[in-house]
This record gives structure tokens, C-alpha cells and sequence, in this order.
């Protein structure tokens, strides 16, 4: 099992950084443009726009743009952030089972006297610690970033948004798995968990817009993400965690079962 | 003692609707080279990859050293060896890199011994994977399968892409590692090679065992393929000899498969102006068509 792991985590090592880089990037430039946002009237501007829009971006709608919490939360930490992160997921899951089954590698890789739980197992050790590395490593940038610019964030808001962002981004793995052991091929698997994903967090908002899937809202993974009320709050419902958390424990148990399942 | 043993076998893929193969019966003793011959959707591969549990079989059963081939694979691989027909391995690790990593899943690889198999088979293990050619990848594939000198060998189709030379070598290494008891099962289409090196073969056709033989009954057989070029007409009645199975005429003059010796029909062929004649082995298909017809 060690040998796997090491080798996956050399084999990913490369991907990770270009993941994590971009998310840094984007954050060095979001944090970077916050000043001189904070000095634009955005409630003016929004009010010039029709109510629809600010209830697309969420419950206080634009009103906390002018806060880093909420700039934060809506231009970085609300979408892009977790589209970067799911694609990582995606690919990561799918090369586990779906990639392997594709390429013909897991051929000779079953061959080897170890069972199909633990080759799950090393892939998934390897992927939640790449997942934590990339979430840590780009709140830790928020938090450097903030400094370099002088702008005052709630660091105990930033580190429980570090663990709800983890425990989301191993949820997304769980589902991504799961359809890694349904699937034969890496980028079906890469492209369903990202539009999967967005398409949830794109259901989300329209339950705020659209009266007749209103309530529905608890459909979407993205009620259990709320990265402005956990910054600006610096609290976290411990329920959602515990959602999350078996998100993807039940995912990485059916991957299991249907991969020990599987004709190869 | 068995080292392979099969018990109604059968493996349908899509629901059903497409059969691998069908009531197999094998039993594979301790330090036998057995060889599964059939042409290409025969079964072969679809027994290989039941005896290894990457599929499922649909009835019957299989074990392997006496354990049950799904239930206790992982005990079952630690004493195999698998050689594939083509290997698929990650392309950006070097040669050195993959047998280290597969290294890792066996119990104890002998270093002198790994050693010896790469240079036996003269393999750079420094350049990349994606970089070796078809022939080079199957010596990896030979040395990853052998490295740990495993009890038992699962071989298909082993010597595709590689060079004359390399298949002796293969050969070769097959006898040496039979002296130390290691079992063999292998799939191939080619005659020769079963001849070569079996104890026994299997002849297998459309998902069905028809026969088991012992290679010197097989041997005896020599089912050759024999092609007369003549622009004389010879009558069919004079074709008509003991060991000729079947004759056809052909544009440049006849087709005979025969079977045992070829004395006699070239003693009665002597007599007729002919320009040349060709003695091959026949193709499987051919084997299969006049002499396997069940």
C-alpha cells in the first residue's frame, strides 16, 4: 500500500502545485483589487440593478461587499476557489479507478497480490491530503495577502473556513470516486464531478430566484458551504461538517464495494 | 497436486449475450508448462483474467494452489506471475522506477536474481517507458512478471513483439525456472511455441475446451500445410493418400493439408512435373476447421 502511496503522491505532486498556484494567484489579485473596491458605493451600484441579481448572490445579497470576509466569499471563496478544487478532486478520483481501467494500467496493478479496497484506499489517502495541502496552502495565502496589504481578516474565520473548505472538498471526492468506480474513463469522470458541482451551486442560487423550486435549496451540497458566514462569524455549523464527512465516507464505501465488483 | 483447477468455468459478458467461455474443466499440475492454444476470441484471455480475478465468473468455480481464485486473490498472487500480452504501464516512469514500484507489492525479489533478468534480456532500465519500444516493454513485462520467481506463471500470449532472439531467450528462461517446480500456464496461437516448450495443451475454440493433449501426441500429428506449384494436371485420385486430410486446386496448382508424416505423398507426387512445393505449418484456423471441428 506504501509504495502506492508514494508513488501517487510523487505522480500528483506537479498537478497540485499548478492547482495550488493558480488558486494563490487569484487570491494575490483579489486581495490586491480589495482596496480600491472597498471604495466603490456598491450598494449604490446594486441598486441601479434589478433585485433578482443581488438575491442571486446570496442571502445579505452585495451588502457585504464591502467587508474582505464578503468580497472574498463572493469573488473568490464562493465559486472559483471550489471550481479549481473540483477539478483537482475530478481528476484525482478518476484516475483512482475510471483512468486506470481506461489506460489498461489496472490490469497488470491487479495482478500484484493487493486487494482492490486497499488500491482505493491509497488513492483516496493520497487525494484527501492533496485536497487539505491545496486548501491550507490557499487560506494560508489569504492570510499572508491580507497582511501584505494591510487589510484586517478574522484569522480564526479563515481557519474554520479551512476546515469546512477540506471537509467539502473530500465530500466532492466521495461522489467523485463513487462515479470513478461506475465509470471507465478519467475525464467523464473529471467533467460530471465539476458540472455536477457547479450545477448544484448554480441550483442553489436560482432557489433564491425562482418561486416554484424555492425550499428546495437543501438538494444542493453548497448549503453546506457558506464561506462569508463562516468568515465573518468565525463559526461553523458542526452539523454540516458531520454531513459532509459522511458525504464522503459513503462514497469512498460504495466506490469500494462496486470497484470490488467490478469486471475489469 | 493441482496447481490450477477449474470446475465448470463459464464467464458470459453482457448479460448474457456474448460468451467467454463456457464449462470449463482444467486441471494444472505442479511444475507443468501448460499451454492454452486458440484462435483470437477463443476464450484465452477471458480464463486468464478469471484465474486472476479482475473478472467475475458468471458459474463454476477456480482455485489455485487449492484456494479460491475470488475469494483469497490476494494470498493466490502473492506466488504468481502475470505477463500480459501487451503491458500498459504509467509512461513517464523509467524502467528502474517500475520494477522498484512493483517490487514493493512482492514478498522478497532476490537482487543478483533481478539483476541477471535485465541482463539477460539486455533491457536499459534508465530510459522512460514511453520510450521503450513494443519488444522492450514485453522484456519488462517478462522480468516484472518473473523477479520474484513466483510458484506459479500467467502468461498471455508472452512472446508478442518479440525479436527471434528474445524468444529464445524466453524459452529458455521458461525450462530453467520449470527445473525449479514453477508451473506454467500459457495462451498462445502460435503452434510452434506450444511445441517448443508445453507439457500439455489445451485447444480451445469459441469459448469451449475441446481437447487436452499431451505434446507428443499433438507432436505426432504434424499437421503441415503443404502448397504444389505445377502447371500439370494431376488427378485427384493420385492425391488421395494416407496423411493427405484434405487437396484443393489452386491458380498455380494445388493446397494439401496433411497430417503425420510426408514421405509417401512426396514419393507419389515425384512423378509429376512440379516446380515447387512449400511445407508450412498451417494457420490455427485451419488446424481448427479439419481437425477440431466439435
Amino acid at each position: 500500500m506504501w509504495n502506492i502511496i508514494k508513488q501517487k503522491l510523487k505522480e500528483q505532486k506537479n498537478s497540485v502545485l499548478i492547482y495550488a498556484g493558480s488558486l494563490i494567484g487569484y487570491a494575490f489579485l483579489m486581495i490586491s483589487m480589495f482596496p480600491q473596491m472597498k471604495k466603490m458605493d456598491i450598494n449604490a451600484l446594486m441598486q441601479s440593478y434589478p433585485p433578482e441579481i443581488a438575491k442571486f448572490f446570496g442571502d445579505s445579497g452585495m451588502a457585504s461587499y464591502n467587508t474582505i470576509e464578503g468580497f472574498l466569499a463572493m469573488e473568490y471563496l464562493s465559486f472559483f476557489f471550489m471550481l479549481i478544487l473540483t477539478f483537482y478532486i475530478g481528476s484525482a478520483a478518476g484516475s483512482a479507478i475510471a483512468g486506470q481501467i481506461e489506460k489498461r494500467t489496472a490490469d497488470f496493478n491487479l495482478s500484484q497480490p493487493i486487494s482492490r479496497t486497499k488500491i482505493v484506499l491509497s488513492e483516496t489517502i493520497v487525494a484527501l491530503f492533496y485536497i487539505s495541502i491545496i486548501v491550507i496552502g490557499a487560506s494560508l495565502s489569504v492570510l499572508i495577502f491580507c497582511q501584505l496589504f494591510d487589510i484586517t481578516i478574522n484569522a480564526k474565520g479563515i481557519c474554520l473556513f479551512t476546515l469546512l473548505a477540506t471537509l467539502f472538498g473530500w465530500a466532492h471526492y466521495g461522489f467523485a470516486i463513487f462515479l470513478s468506480s461506475l465509470l471507465r474513463s478519467k475525464i467523464g469522470v473529471t467533467l460530471l464531478t465539476v458540472g455536477i458541482s457547479m450545477g448544484s451551486y448554480i441550483f442553489l442560487s436560482l432557489t433564491r430566484l425562482v418561486d416554484r423550486i424555492k425550499g428546495f435549496e437543501n438538494i444542493s451540497i453548497y448549503k453546506l458551504y457558506n464561506p462569508e458566514t463562516v468568515l465573518k462569524n468565525a463559526s461553523i455549523d458542526q452539523n454540516n461538517l458531520l454531513i459532509l464527512g459522511g458525504i464522503a465516507l459513503a462514497g469512498i464505501i460504495f466506490s469500494i464495494i462496486f470497484f470490488n465488483k467490478k469486471d475489469i | 497436486m493441482a496447481v490450477i483447477q477449474t470446475h465448470n468455468l463459464t464467464k458470459y459478458y453482457l448479460h448474457g449475450k456474448v460468451l467467454g467461455i463456457k464449462d470449463l474443466d482444467l486441471e494444472i499440475n505442479e511444475g507443468e508448462v501448460f499451454g492454452f492454444i486458440g484462435p483470437n476470441g477463443a476464450g484465452k484471455s477471458t480464463t486468464i483474467r478469471l484465474l486472476l480475478d479482475l473478472i467475475r465468473p458468471t458459474s463454476g468455480k477456480a482455485a489455485i494452489f487449492g484456494l479460491d481464485v475470488n475469494e483469497q486473490s490476494v494470498k493466490i498472487k502473492e506466488n504468481v506471475g502475470y505477463l500480459p500480452g501487451e503491458i500498459f504501464l504509467a509512461e513517464n516512469m523509467t524502467g528502474r522506477d517500475v520494477l522498484n514500484y512493483y517490487k514493493g507489492f512482492k514478498q522478497s525479489v532476490e537482487s543478483s536474481y533481478l539483476k541477471k533478468l535485465i541482463d539477460r534480456f539486455e533491457l536499459d532500465t534508465r530510459k522512460k517507458v514511453g520510450d521503450y519500444s513494443k519488444g522492450n516493454k514485453q522484456k519488462l513485462a517478462i522480468i516484472l512478471a518473473m523477479m520474484h520467481k513466483p510458484k506459479l506463471l500467467i502468461l498471455d500470449e508472452p512472446t508478442s513483439g518479440l525479436d527471434p532472439l528474445n524468444q529464445q531467450t524466453f524459452y529458455s528462461l521458461i525450462k530453467e525456472t520449470k527445473s525449479w517446480g514453477t508451473t506454467t500456464f500459457f495462451s498462445t496461437h502460435i503452434l510452434e511455441e506450444a511445441e517448443k516448450i508445453c507439457d500439455r495443451v489445451g485447444i480451445i475454440k469459441t469459448g469451449n475446451l475441446i481437447q487436452i493433449e499431451n505434446i507428443d501426441d499433438f507432436r505426432q500429428k504434424n499437421i503441415r500445410s503443404m502448397t504444389i506449384e505445377t502447371t500439370e494436371s494431376i488427378p485427384f485420385s493420385d492425391l488421395k493418400i494416407a496423411g493427405v486430410q484434405k487437396f484443393e486446386r489452386t491458380t498455380t496448382g494445388y493446397h494439401l493439408t496433411t497430417i503425420g508424416k510426408n514421405g509417401e505423398i512426396l514419393k507419389s507426387l515425384a512423378k509429376f512435373a512440379i516446380a515447387d512445393i512449400k511445407i508450412s505449418e498451417p494457420s490455427l484456423e485451419e488446424i481448427f476447421m479439419h481437425f477440431y471441428k466439435e
